[in-house]
């Protein structure tokens, strides 16, 4: 029970995510010379999937029990942890017998990626710098990465973006933007 | 007779320069906040309440009623526009509605998106002023068996949503599912898979959810595939970018099922636009001749998902007056305003107050009229947002969404959310799974689990085939995985018909 509730934790969810992490590795690359290889992608998406019901369901274990007339707080993740990891597993073999088509072919993987990277910084950043600054900046950059090098429209779409969220989302609709911990 | 001198009595009232005034202001801010992502119509009404305190009540109440139902106009216009549904029950009209703005008919969605509305937003109406007191009493027929069960309904629309991708789509609804259990127990309030970390006790909050898995999943796949680099889809010059008069009538039966089905789900306390426009696209395909053609853009299916959710607007509005029970969020708000203005709803609103109660009516017809023309109006304005280049357009969806993330609970941690779930938005739809469904388990994971444990606890799990309403739509939602599970395995060419709305 001990390792249930350690598991429950903040520090457990960093345990879950790692091990996730390194079995997916491993699928990764047990697939890479297999038979199974131009259908990789979909398989890591079944483990992670499998990885979920597993963690929710071992999680059940620890939860508290307040029993009512035949159900608790347990029953409802159970039921769909386990439909899921069905589904899943069913999933599972129809890749393994090739009767689902092959992997999409990859586009720009790298610019999704630091697409997905600048939301992610200006995110981080706005509790630093604040709302204006933070998705100002990360228009600019993300206009710079699509391929926009016009100096003057790059600025005028991020300045014009933090001046109209201002006057309609602050000014009109008394919203509370996060101003940053740097200004305020 | 008496009715209509009733009515003819509310009408009068809104004759003059301050209660149209009241209602277009109403219709405008339902419009603008509908359209918002992370502001929900509940949320577009609340911010208005205080303004209606200095108000008379009739006055407060019309302002309130038109942003209400403006608002479950305006979710449609992003969600055609850039796959952004602005408010939940606005999802189902993104199936269809952003298809065809990828097609270069932005203007064949948003006006069927806004025929559809009024279309719906006036069967509901009527219904509620002609058959408001049988259906009030049909609602609290409703246990919790009828509810589970009525939910069981909503969820087997995957069987539509995934187009002939069965598996993938049981998949994406039990991912749903089992997302919507982190947070408390509603029933016992156990902590479920929180971590201790204090921003999941409430679980995922939904607008956060549902914008990452749509609108910046979007993004995403745009950047991926290099369409962000291909030109925005200039409407032909010779040709009118807006729907004729035929093409509505087209839709007439599609609206007139649509509008029903959405004003006798909204009734039930709960159930809401949301799964009337699931249930209304459901129907709409399996009677289409032409199902194939859904998700890929049909004005079928923006008609479909349009007229119910604002016809659910009317049936919301049948227990709050009769019975004084909201059969909405929006509804609820309502219901505090009609008590900050001294209103008690129920039966003796109708004997004490007739008057506020007719005037109440007929602002609802005066509004829907309002949103034709302030729709018409705007529509010009919106459909330009097509021919913003993607590079400058992708951006601004971004920015867009952390707003409407941060919006709903003020907080940073949704935006993350946001963010994640587009990501898994991105992953889900590159390998083919449908991520619509993932949205409908967690739209109806709640109601579900609440209900199938009350009802249990109530007298067991008999209690779901011994009461015959409940073992009606449990049937009918069996058959309704059943038929086309079966007609789908009599032959291969119908997987490759079938539409999938993702």
């Amino acid at each position: 029970m001990e390792i249930l509730g350690f598991l429950g934790q903040g520090r457990g969810a960093l345990v879950w995510l790692v091990a996730g992490v390194v079995i997916l590795g491993v699928v990764w690359s047990c697939l890479r010379n297999s038979r199974l290889a131009p259908r990789r992608g979909r398989i890591l998406i079944i483990t992670a999937l499998l990885e979920l019901c597993c963690v929710f369901l071992v999680l059940t274990f620890g939860l508290e029990d307040i029993e009512a007339v035949g159900s608790s707080a347990k029953t409802a993740p159970r039921l769909w942890a386990g439909l899921l990891a069905f589904f899943a597993l069913d999933q599972l073999r129809r890749v393994v017998r090739e009767d689902v088509p092959p992997d999409p072919a990859s586009g720009d993987l790298s610019r999704v990626f630091r697409a997905v990277g600048i939301v992610f910084l200006a995110i981080w950043g706005m509790e630093y710098i604040g709302f204006y600054l933070a998705t100002a900046g990360m228009i600019a950059l993300l206009l710079l990465l699509l391929g926009e090098r016009r100096i003057g429209f790059i600025l005028s779409l991020s300045g014009g973006w933090a001046l109209f969220s201002y006057l309609v989302f602050v000014r009109l609709l008394l919203m509370g933007l996060p101003t940053g911990t740097l200004f305020g | 007779m008496e009715l209509l001198a009733h009515l003819s009595d509310g009408l009068e009232n809104l004759l003059g320069v301050t209660p149209i005034l009241v209602v277009i202001a109403g219709v405008i801010v339902g419009i603008l906040g509908g359209a918002m992502p992370g502001i929900s119509p509940s949320m577009a009404v609340a911010l208005l309440l205080p303004f209606t305190f200095g108000m008379s009540a009739t006055m407060g109440i019309v302002m309130l009623c038109a942003i209400y139902l403006a608002a479950n106009y305006g979710g449609s216009i992003t969600a055609v526009m850039i796959n952004t549904p602005g408010t939940p029950s606005a999802v189902v009209t993104a199936f269809d509605g952003y298809p065809l703005t990828r097609k270069g008919q932005a203007g064949t969605g948003l006006g069927v998106s806004l025929i559809a509305s009024v279309a719906g937003g006036f069967i509901g109406i009527f219904i509620l002023i002609l058959f408001s007191g049988p259906l009030a009493k049909l609602a609290l027929k409703f246990w919790p068996a009828e509810y589970f069960a009525l939910a069981i309904l909503g969820l087997s629309t995957i069987a539509s949503l995934g187009g002939g991708r069965w598996l993938e789509s049981f998949v994406a609804v039990l991912l749903g599912l089992l997302l919507n259990t982190v947070g408390l127990d509603p029933l016992s309030g156990v902590s479920r898979f929180t971590f201790d970390f204090i921003r999941l006790y409430d679980g995922f909050s939904f607008i956060p959810v549902l914008i990452g898995l749509f609108a910046l999943s979007e993004v995403f796949c745009g950047i991926e595939s290099g369409e962000v680099n291909t030109p925005p889809l200039v409407p032909d010059k010779d040709k009118s970018p807006w729907p004729g008069v035929r093409d509505y009538l087209k839709l007439k039966y599609a609206m007139l099922r649509a509008g029903i089905i959405g004003t006798v789900i909204g009734i039930f306390p709960g159930a809401g636009g949301t799964i009337a426009s699931f249930i209304a696209y459901d129907i709409e395909k399996r009677v289409s001749d032409d199902p194939g053609s859904f998700g890929k853009g049909t004005p079928f299916g923006v008609a479909a998902a349009e007229a119910s959710n604002s016809g659910s607007v009317g049936g919301a509005l049948v227990p709050l007056l009769t019975l004084g029970i909201p059969g909405s969020s929006s509804a609820a708000v309502l219901l505090g305003a009609l008590m900050i203005h001294e209103l008690q709803p129920g039966p003796e609103l109708f004997t004490k107050h007739p008057e506020i109660v007719y005037t109440l009516f007929s602002s609802l017809l005066v509004a829907n009229v309002f949103i034709l023309i302030l729709g018409l109006l705007g529509a010009r304005l919106w459909i330009r947002t097509a021919l913003i280049p993607k590079r400058a357009l992708y951006p601004m969806i971004l920015a867009f969404s952390f707003i409407g993330s941060y919006a709903v609970r003020s907080s940073m941690f949704d935006v993350g959310v946001c963010l994640a779930f587009g990501v898994i938005g991105w992953i889900l739809t590159r390998y083919d799974f449908p991520v619509s469904p993932v949205v409908l388990g967690m739209i109806l994971g709640t109601m579900i689990e609440q209900n199938l444990r009350t009802t249990i606890m109530m007298g067991g799990v008999q209690l779901f085939f011994t009461r015959p309403l409940s073992l009606t739509l449990l049937l009918l939602a069996f058959a309704s995985v059943l038929v086309p599970y079966l007609k789908s395995r009599k032959g291969p060419s119908s997987r490759k018909g079938a539409g999938g709305a993702a």
